[in-house]
């Protein structure tokens, strides 16, 4: 039972996956229809790889057990390293967001708000996350309507400059959400009887695929549209958060939360709150040197994991 | 039984109804056996007594009956032996006659003969469910007569019923009723300790079982169903959930509930999927206007005048002019004279409630429209959304709290304030349970087979199996097309 609250469903994988890029698209500013689909495409493989290397994995420790042995931990610390910058972005793209609509509204007010939000949702077990992303599609059937009366998209372009480049690693955001994503996604053995006695349980792998797709196919339309109304934001605030608990999920799953006491699991967040604190302020130094680094380690992760995992299935007892 | 261990016996029976003035003990004394019958009168029927008792035990002594026989002069149907004198005594309380004599074996502390009064009110169409086709008949205060209702519209083996008695001095008979092989074990199992685990001296109505059982100390909505309509039960059980019917009151619970069935009414099957699917929309529709429309009407008047269309923030401030007070307080104020007028509404006299509700209204309505308590356009909001609210009669006390929270989210922290607080609400309701079902199945987590009966309406014949999201089992319906 404890497995099972601890697990996503393939259907939820789809939802998190979705509003994950959906919402890293839009809160990065990802204009261009090229950087759009390079995003996607991009995504598409990082979901085929994490696919074929976790399906013999329950969660992160077990993979980074798998790919560095005894070394693990330092697999998993650079694991959150990748995510700190991401996640730190993302909160901070949507408290500005939420400022614009204030007439005196300062980010620094949303950023606790949201913050505790993450805590709260998280505290409550990966299954909750996942559900939440399940209902965090549906504001969907409001906000694409509403964006047909939006007036129009401003700025929509094929180009994929220098800008439309950093956009994209932006909206990509960190490759070990992926990974996290399917590994804490349930196998079949793993479901709850609910789950099993359902005639629907899809792929996990054609999940991350179409979502991504869908998302690519939705961002393309809100970019012709437009979509700047308060309504239409407050809507998809919605999607953003759907991406914040992807983090959360992923974040979790890296500190081995659900698997460690409460005292224990209050420590390892304060680690890595601290860490983040340390990235974002080496960030803001260092801004370029920074984002460059993330988005080459960003590309050279999963090629990384699936490299390693490959080999050992050839030299050694992992399966990939 | 010895003659002093059966004076024992009667003296300790008679000495525990002591001071009962409607405590009777009948003798009946024949040439070679004196019985004892003691009963309490009103919950005894007279008539079923006569007819299972003492007529059939004088026409036998009269024509020279033995006493071992007694088992087959009793007519009626329920007979037994009370095997314990703890047993006789509940025998006696529960309405039942028992039956003491000294030719009793020595283990028996009495026979029981069931010839309790089971009059009542008759079962009548609930004023809270009305249905304009479907049948009109309810649910009365019998438990007994309740499950009747039910074993009638489901003729099975497999409709169990397990009757537990509840409260140290209420003894309220409650009865469990579930078809096996269909329901959810895991909930059955919970239920069944929740109700072992309640420790009271009286549960008189299934409110106070509900409150016992429900998931969560503090729950705002329900994870307990209730319902006053056998149909609407019956449905309920053949999906795999549990009825739990409380002796002494016409409303019967059912587990698990999830937030969807707030939303369904048993009317919708008569009626063509598309109407059915134009109805319940419309309802779900009307339930987010009466619990969102408030709270974000006043985030954005509040908080986001300049992003409203041009003409509605000039007509805003125009009507805003002469208010008194401020936006957050006016439409607080207007939805707690609302709830006011509906609560005096409910409690007083009919003859009276009725129209000092309405002429209340109008009076308080349009005074506080001259006295600048509350602007006109605030005035449709609120009634629009109070309106509403009534169309989903479970959710009607829980929406207009969580109302109230959101409205008072969205004034202090305008539309980022008001989505927090919704958010928050939804995690709430994802992290729910009824009886280890997920709350907002079968939205989440999503089942295809479920979402056939929430928003969209299938035709009957198409739903074939039996929703797995309650059952937690893949089961085919025996209906349907080839």
């Amino acid at each position: 039972m404890e497995n099972v609250k601890n697990k996503i469903s393939a259907t939820q994988l789809f939802c998190l996956v979705f509003c994950y890029v959906l919402a890293g698209l839009r809160l990065h500013g990802a204009k261009s229809i090229a950087a759009t689909l390079f995003v996607c495409l991009f995504c598409v493989c990082v979901c085929v790889v994490c696919a074929a290397v976790c399906e013999n994995f329950g969660s992160f420790s077990a993979l980074s057990c798998a790919v560095m042995g005894k070394a693990g931990f330092v697999f998993r610390a650079s694991g959150l390293l990748l995510l700190a910058l991401p996640l730190i972005a993302t909160l901070y793209e949507m408290a500005r967001g939420a400022a614009n609509f204030y007439e005196n509204g300062a980010s620094a007010v949303f950023l606790p708000v949201l913050i505790l939000l993450l805590v709260f949702a998280s505290a409550k077990g990966f299954c909750v996350l996942g559900r939440f992303g399940e209902l965090c599609v549906f504001p969907l059937a409001f906000l694409l309507p509403l964006s047909l009366l939006g007036g129009g998209g401003h700025g929509v372009s094929l180009a994929f400059g220098q800008e439309d480049v950093a956009a994209c690693f932006a909206a990509f955001g960190g490759a070990p959400v992926f990974f996290s994503l399917y590994l804490r996604c349930a196998k079949p053995s793993e479901r709850s009887e609910f789950a099993a006695a359902s005639s629907f349980s899809p792929e996990p792998v054609a999940c991350g695929v179409s979502a991504v797709l869908a998302a690519g196919l939705v961002h393309i339309f809100l970019l012709f549209t437009g979509a700047g109304s308060v309504l239409s934001s407050f809507l998809f605030w919605f999607i953003a958060l759907g991406r914040l608990f992807a983090f959360s999920l992923s974040v979790g799953d890296m500190l081995s939360l659900p698997e460690s006491g409460r005292a224990d699991a209050a420590k390892r967040l304060a680690a890595f709150a601290a860490a983040c604190t340390a990235v974002w302020l080496l960030s803001a130094r260092f801004a370029s040197v920074c984002g460059a680094t993330l988005a080459v380690l960003n590309v050279l992760f999963p090629c990384a994991v699936f490299a390693v995992c490959f080999l050992r299935q050839s030299y050694g007892n992992v399966r990939v | 039984m010895e003659k002093r261990v059966f004076e024992d016996l009667k003296g300790n029976l008679c000495g525990e109804f002591s001071l009962m003035s409607d405590f009777i003990v009948r003798e009946l004394a024949f040439e070679r056996e004196t019985f004892y019958i003691l009963y309490i009168m009103g919950i005894c029927s007279k008539e079923l007594l006569n007819k299972f008792l003492l007529e059939p035990l004088s026409a036998a002594y009269l024509r020279g009956g033995e006493s071992a026989e007694v088992g087959s002069i009793i007519t009626g149907g329920g007979f037994s032996a009370a095997v314990g004198y703890e047993a006789a005594k509940e025998a006696v309380l529960a309405g039942n006659a028992l039956l003491i004599f000294e030719g009793m074996p020595a283990e028996i502390f009495g026979y029981i003969v069931a010839a309790k009064n089971d009059e009542g009110r008759a079962n009548t169409e609930p004023e809270t469910e009305n249905v304009v086709r479907g049948p009109h008949d309810g649910f009365n205060e019998s438990a007994q007569q309740s499950a009747v209702l039910l074993r009638r519209r489901i003729k099975s083996e497999k409709l169990k019923s397990e009757k537990i008695t509840l409260g140290t001095l209420s003894k309220t008979e409650v009865i469990i009723m579930y078809i096996s092989g269909l329901v959810n074990e895991r909930s059955l199992a919970l239920l069944k300790r929740r109700l072992a685990d309640i420790q009271a001296d009286a549960l008189t109505d299934s409110g106070s079982v509900e409150m016992y059982i429900q998931e969560g100390r503090h729950a705002l909505y329900p994870t307990v169903g209730n319902s006053e309509r056998p149909d609407k039960v019956a449905a309920k059980i053949l999906e795999g959930r549990i009825a739990v019917i409380v002796d002494g009151s016409p409303v019967v619970l059912t587990v698990p509930y999830l937030f969807c069935e707030g939303f369904q009414v048993s009317e919708d099957y008569a009626k063509s999927p598309f109407f059915a699917t134009f109805v319940r929309t419309l309802r779900f529709a009307a339930v987010l206007c009466g619990v969102l429309l408030p709270g974000l009407f006043l985030a954005l008047a509040e908080h986001h005048m300049a992003f409203l269309p041009q003409e509605m923030a000039e007509f805003l401030a125009e009507t805003r002019k002469e208010m008194t007070v401020s936006l957050t307080w006016e439409i607080i104020t207007a939805f707690l004279i609302f709830e006011i007028l509906r609560e005096v509404g409910l409690r007083m006299p009919k003859a009276v409630g009725s129209a000092v509700g309405v002429v209340g209204s109008l009076i308080l309505g349009e005074s506080a429209v001259s006295a600048g308590i509350i602007s006109p356009f605030v005035l449709i909001i609120v009634a629009f959304s109070a309106v509403c609210n009534f169309i989903c009669a479970p959710y009607m006390n829980p929406n207009a709290i969580f109302r109230f929270a959101l409205i008072l989210s969205g004034g202090l922290g305008g539309i980022f304030g008001f989505f927090a607080a919704l958010a928050c609400a939804l995690v709430l309701g994802a992290a729910k349970s009824s009886f280890g079902v997920p709350y907002f199945s079968p939205f989440a987590p999503l089942s295809a087979e479920g979402l056939r009966d929430f928003l969209y309406m299938s035709p009957i014949w198409r739903m074939r199996k039996v929703p797995p999201s309650v059952s937690g089992k893949n089961i085919s319906r025996t209906q349907g097309r080839a």
